[in-house]
């Protein structure tokens, strides 16, 4: 009978409701909103469109936040940290907001699905090159872009291999991401 | 762009955003939002529901528990209920309480809300499976 009592939803349901409030007090929520907010106006940015339905970016945000706080995406399953998994619930907030309203931007959205897949992956990036040194990126934005393509994305990672403060790959990669997003129309005519 | 670079440098970029420090941040914020004390007003408005509702969850799932404490008590089973008296013996303003069955939900949930109650459920569901 103590099996039963051990098991009954309501401790794993409580559990799950301890988790969540730990969670929540265990990060700063301000600066985790600020870090989410940036990574969502860049999301959203990335298919270069300004109006999503009169949403801002911070909506998106505040609509994930509080889905998981209702349950409607579930914490006491994750395996990473609280941040984490916010993040990756917003990567999905935003990806469904656009499959939900794919009609109103078939016009605007690049049709990813439908274009030719180029398996010379070593010919783009050369392109992809080209075209950044001619937007006026530097060597270490291009050393930056090739950390990338190489499959090293986490900016500690590319610190300690270039043997450089982790601050500077940071500020490299912002500088890459905004050149990136200037030559986005030219580098999806070209590939 | 192609599939493969595209989802190397969204993959990249969602690196950076979860890692970059705050004054990178910052700067980013400054130059994409255009109005600071609109988006600092909904994010006081996130932050405040997020914290409410895990409260809220937190409370009734608290209540659900105590039920749950209440039947263990009526029928008498026993590792919840000598659970619950060795948490009475820690608690002095309860050290009287002899008798459980007059223990009401609130005397419960005040019994209970201070304890790491997650850490010790899951060592008594541990010594549970391995008896």
């Amino acid at each position: 009978m103590s099996g039963n009592f051990f098991s009954d939803l309501s401790i794993l349901l409580y559990k799950n409701s301890m988790n969540l409030t730990e969670a929540i007090q265990s990060v700063d929520m301000d600066e985790v909103i600020d870090r989410l907010n940036a990574y969502a106006i860049s999301l959203l940015k990335s298919v270069g469109i300004k109006n999503f339905n009169g949403k801002e970016p911070i909506d998106f945000v505040g609509d994930v936040i509080l889905k998981v706080m209702d349950g409607q995406r579930d914490w006491s399953k994750a395996k990473c940290s609280f941040t984490e998994f916010l993040f990756g619930c917003l990567k999905s907030e935003i990806s469904n907001f656009f499959s939900t309203n794919k009609n109103n931007y078939s016009g605007d959205l690049p049709d990813i699905s439908t274009r030719e897949e180029s398996f010379n992956v070593e010919d783009n990036r050369k392109k992809v090159s080209e075209l950044l040194t001619q937007e006026g990126a530097d060597d270490d934005e291009l050393t930056v872009f090739e950390y990338w393509i190489d499959g090293i994305m986490k900016p500690a990672e590319i610190a300690k291999d270039l043997g450089i403060d982790v601050k500077e790959v940071y500020k490299i990669s912002k500088r890459l991401e905004r050149r990136l997003s200037r030559i986005k129309t030219q580098v999806t005519n070209i590939i | 762009m192609s599939n493969e670079i595209n989802n190397k440098i969204n993959e990249a970029l969602y690196n950076f955003y979860l890692e970059a420090d705050r004054d990178i941040i910052n700067d980013s914020l400054k130059n994409d939002i255009k109005n600071l004390d609109e988006y600092n007003k909904k994010k006081k408005q996130i932050i405040f529901l997020a914290k409410a509702k895990a409260q809220q969850k937190h409370n009734e799932y608290l209540k659900e528990l105590v039920n749950t404490f209440k039947e263990a008590i009526n029928e008498n089973i026993e590792k919840p209920v000598s659970l619950l008296k060795q948490f009475i013996q820690e608690k002095s303003s309860f050290a009287l309480y002899r008798n459980l069955d007059r223990l009401s939900n609130e005397d419960i949930i005040e019994i209970i809300k201070d304890k790491n109650l997650v850490e010790l459920l899951e060592q008594l569901e541990k010594n549970d499976k391995s008896n």
